[in-house]
Order: structure tokens, then sequence, then C-alpha cells
């Protein structure tokens, strides 16, 4: 097995009083990776992140990690910062504690990087929350982290916001790693290369997104087409490799087959036949959060 | 940073309005308080000595020793509660590994700020005797500002103390104050009166009735020992707590 890992927790168990937050994760970080962690609220993602950052203790169970402790950042999900301080200053608090060394001049770039260049002298006691969110994410950077934990980096920000973030991430993820949790399933799925998935403090899945939804991929094709669908819709469901034929849309169907090989080699012949006047047909695309509800469900 | 939430927050001027109002409101009730009595009426005759700079110098005391101790303990309870605020903390506590470095520049700026406010007051407090009654022993009023900001740092650390056992800012100065009133009343057991750190507070008083400034040596070492102590368990306390 390869050594490349940066994070490895080995039957991870938290329990606060008699409730069981996390009961026995093991999961593992390859380095220079995206690991998206998914779950309902309570399934135990920030209990998780806080263990992994040292700030709580494992009731039971190991956390190993190949990064230097001071090289971990962190961003919680609701950042909170002392008012009175400006963005400069608590990006350059940040720099000066965790890595004295890198030079003032990345506080800048950090700012400029997060879009708050422009509010660099404003005191923090103002700012919005997307503004807060992008500032806990500027100075987790700035001390060029081996491992970046955020918890729900994106709850606060507009889509555009969301956008540059995740763009964000995913630069950070080509120079480091990132581990991030979040409940915006699309956004892990744009930008992470693994996903866990946790529910009621147990890790369900873990592995490469596609390995997930293609486990879960269901031969079925969606067909757009002209009405009438009814007579079309008829005809297919007489076919033996077809499951089912239901009208999901004023113009769309869904065709579940027996098997993709056989929706490819003969479901346009057979839409042909009888007399469909198609615009589009794609296969049925397993999405991160069917998947999701499937799972958690 | 410490400096700046003092300035920026105006703590500064709550911390050091007490001290400066009772520096020149101690000696001007201390001159006139036999005019004020006799004022009062009502057929009510109040025997009052003759005013001096050691009952000038104590009314000071006394008041700060009440608000000013109050103004104290929750400028420092709020500086040095860093887990009041759990998400501050998480930003601070992941970015270093020792709780310590984040403790000690708030307990010297808030023992020092507090040193500083009571010593300014002593000056207003120093300067309103001359001119009213007479004029207060300089070595002795130094002496007694000494003993008083070392008072001041044993009750930073008290405050510390308590910021490792509780979380909340207003829980850690309520607790905080409890203990220090609590203090003092320990004097009536036999013996342990010298030894008490509140017994700090009336030293300038004393001084400048003639006491010797070494009566309060060994007081003084103690109250310095166990203010380092306190704020070292409180270190260790909250270096141990999870968030």
């Amino acid at each position: 097995m390869s050594e490349r890992w940066v994070v490895q927790t080995q039957g991870l168990v938290k329990t606060y009083g008699g409730v069981r937050a996390l009961a026995g994760v093991s999961l593992r970080v390859e380095a220079g990776s995206v690991y998206g962690l998914v779950g309902p609220n309570g399934a135990g993602k920030t209990t998780l992140l806080a263990i992994l950052a040292g700030l709580r203790r494992p009731t039971a169970g190991s956390v190993r990690t190949t990064v230097p402790r001071e090289r971990v950042a962190v961003m919680p999900d609701t950042p909170r910062f002392e008012p009175w301080l400006t963005a400069f200053e608590v990006v350059d608090l940040a720099r000066s504690l965790i890595a004295p060394e890198v030079p003032k001049s990345e506080v800048d770039l950090a700012l400029e990087r997060t879009g708050l260049a422009d509010v660099a002298g404003r005191r923090v006691g103002g700012f919005s929350r997307g503004m807060l969110q992008r500032l806990g994410l500027a100075s987790t950077i700035v001390s060029r982290p081996g491992l970046l934990l955020l918890d729900e980096p994106c709850a606060a920000l507009d889509p555009a916001g969301r956008k540059e973030v995740l763009d964000l991430v995913t630069r950070l993820g080509r120079s480091g790693t990132v581990l991030f949790s979040s409940h915006i399933l699309s956004d892990v799925q744009r930008v992470c290369d693994t996903v866990g998935v946790l529910r009621e403090g147990r890790l369900l899945f873990e592995g490469p997104i596609d390995a997930l939804l293609a486990d879960r991929v269901r031969p079925a094709f969606l067909v757009r087409l002209r009405r009438p669908l009814d007579p079309v819709a008829a005809a297919l469901r007489a076919q033996p490799w077809v499951r089912s034929a239901e009208m999901t849309g004023a113009s769309e169907l869904r065709v579940e087959v027996r098997s993709l090989e056989d929706g490819e080699r003969e479901l346009a012949g057979a839409l042909a036949r009888a007399g469909a006047r198609v615009i589009a047909i794609e296969p049925e695309a397993a999405d991160l959060e069917t998947v999701f509800l499937e799972m958690t469900a | 940073m410490e400096w700046a939430r003092l300035v920026r927050t105006r703590r500064w001027i709550g911390l050091l309005a007490p001290f400066i109002l009772f520096g020149f409101t101690g000696p001007l009730v201390t001159r006139y308080q036999r005019e004020l009595f006799r004022n009062l009426g009502g057929g009510i005759r109040v025997i009052v000595p003759p005013p001096s700079v050691g009952q000038a110098i104590d009314s000071y005391v006394k008041n700060v020793a009440q608000i000013g101790l109050l103004a104290v303990v929750a400028v420092a309870a709020w500086a040095v509660a860093i887990d009041a605020r759990p998400e501050w903390a998480a930003f601070l506590r992941t970015r270093t590994n020792s709780v310590r470095r984040l403790l000690v520049p708030r307990c010297v700026v808030s023992a020092a700020a507090a040193g500083a406010c009571f010593a300014a007051g002593l000056v207003c407090a120093w300067y309103e005797t001359a001119v009213l009654i007479g004029r207060p022993p300089v070595g002795a009023m130094l002496a007694g500002a000494c003993f008083g900001v070392v008072y001041l740092a044993f009750v930073v650390g008290v405050v510390t103390l308590w910021a490792g056992l509780t979380r909340s800012a207003v829980g850690v100065a309520a607790l905080s104050l409890v203990t220090l009133v609590a203090l003092p009343l320990l004097a009536v057991l036999p013996g342990v009166e010298p030894w008490l750190p509140s017994t700090l507070v009336g030293a300038v008083t004393s001084m400048t009735r003639g006491a010797p400034w070494t009566d309060y040596l060994r007081t003084a070492g103690v109250a310095l020992a166990s203010g380092v102590g306190l704020a070292w368990a409180g270190a260790r306390l909250i270096e141990r707590r999870e968030l």
C-alpha cells in the first residue's frame, strides 16, 4: 500500500456524555488530494475535523498525520475574529503565530486571493458573514499549510463567492492537501477527488467520487422528444430489454433498460421505429446528491 | 495586539477613570469632610478628626479597592478568557502549540495597565493631598505604589486561574471578584494576615503613617509567587481543555 497519506484515523470514537458523535471512523486522506467529507447535520463532521485539528481528543482510536501540527490550518464553519482588528491584522496575526518566517507580503497576497484586498484596512467588526468566511480562508492559506481543514467553507457565500473559493480550494489541492466538509454536494462533486460519506458517526463510504457514482449508476436513458410522448412510451415498453419508460417532463422520457449495452445498441432504432421526433438522448448520470440521499436515508 | 485591545476597545478609559477619579476625590472629601458633616444639619453633632495625609491616601485606596478592582478584573477577564468565543479560540489555538504564548502577553499587559492606572491614581492623590492637606512622603508613596502593582499582578493571576476553570468572560470576572472579596476574610484566622496578598492593598496607607516597607516584603513575595503560579495553572487548564 502506498504511504502517500497525510491523515489516517483508526477506529475513531468520540462520545459526549452518553451521545456517540463518532463511532469508529477509519479514514485515510491521500497527499495532494481534495477530500470532501459529506453527511447530514449531526453526522459528526465538525467533531471529526476538530479532532483532526487537535482541538478535541478522541474517546478511543487514533489519529496519525504526516504533517507537523504547525502546518495544519483549520477554518471553522463560522469564523469569528476580534472586531477591533483589521482584516490585514487578522491575517498577519495568523502569519506571525504559525509561520513568522513567511514574508509580510504574503498577507497582501492571501487577501487578494480571497477577494479582500480592497478592505484590508477595515476593521472586521462590520464584515458580513461571507466576508468573514473569506477572511478565515485568507488566514488559513497565508501560512502555506500542508493540510487544510475547512468546515463548510462556502456556507455563507453567494454563487460568485462560492466559485472563487472552490477554485481556490482546487488550486490549494495541487500544492497541499485539503479536507473539507460540506453539505453542498455539487461543490464536493466539483472540486473533490475523494469523498467520505458520514452518517451518525460512521463512515459509510470512502473513495473516489467516480467509484461511488459508478457503483450506483442505473442503466437508464433520458430521451427528449417532440410530443406526443404516449405512443413512443408505449412502443418502448413493448421491448423486452426495456424495464420501464416513464414521462418525467412535458417532453422527456426516462427509459430504464436491462443493461446500458442494450440501451446503447437498441434504443435509437426503437425510437426511430416508433416514429419519435428525437431531440436528444443521454444516459442518466448518477449525481452525488441522489447517491447521498440513498446512502443516508 | 494587547495594547491595541485596550486602546481600540476603549477599555483603557474604563480602567483608568476610577483610579483618576478617586485619586482626586479621595483627598478632596477627606479635606472637606468636617464641613460636609457640619452642613448635614438635623441637630446631629459629628466629631471628625482633623484631616491627615494618611487619611487622604486611605480614602483613595479604599475606593479603588472596590471600583478600581472591579475595572481591573473586568479588563483582565475579557483579555484572558480566550475560550469565551470558540471560533476565535479555534483560530488562536490551532496556530500555536502553546497556550502560554497566547496568555503571557495578555496577563502582562493587563497587569501592567492595571498597575499603571493604580500608580497614576496615586500620583493624583499625592498631588491633591499635597495641595489640600500636606505633602505625603514620596518614598512611602513609591514603595506603596510598587506593592499595589504587585497586588494587581496577583489579581490578574486569580483571573487567569478562573479562565482555566470556566469559559465565559462574565463567569471569569464574577468568580474572580467573589474570590478576591472573600480572600481578606481569611485574615480572621490567627497568623494568616501577613501572608495574604490582599494585605498589600493597605500598604501605601500604612507606610504614609510610618510603617516600614520591609513589613510588606514577605506578603509581596507571596503575592507575586502565587500570582504567577495561579496564572501558570490557569494556562495549563486551558491547554488541557477541549474546544
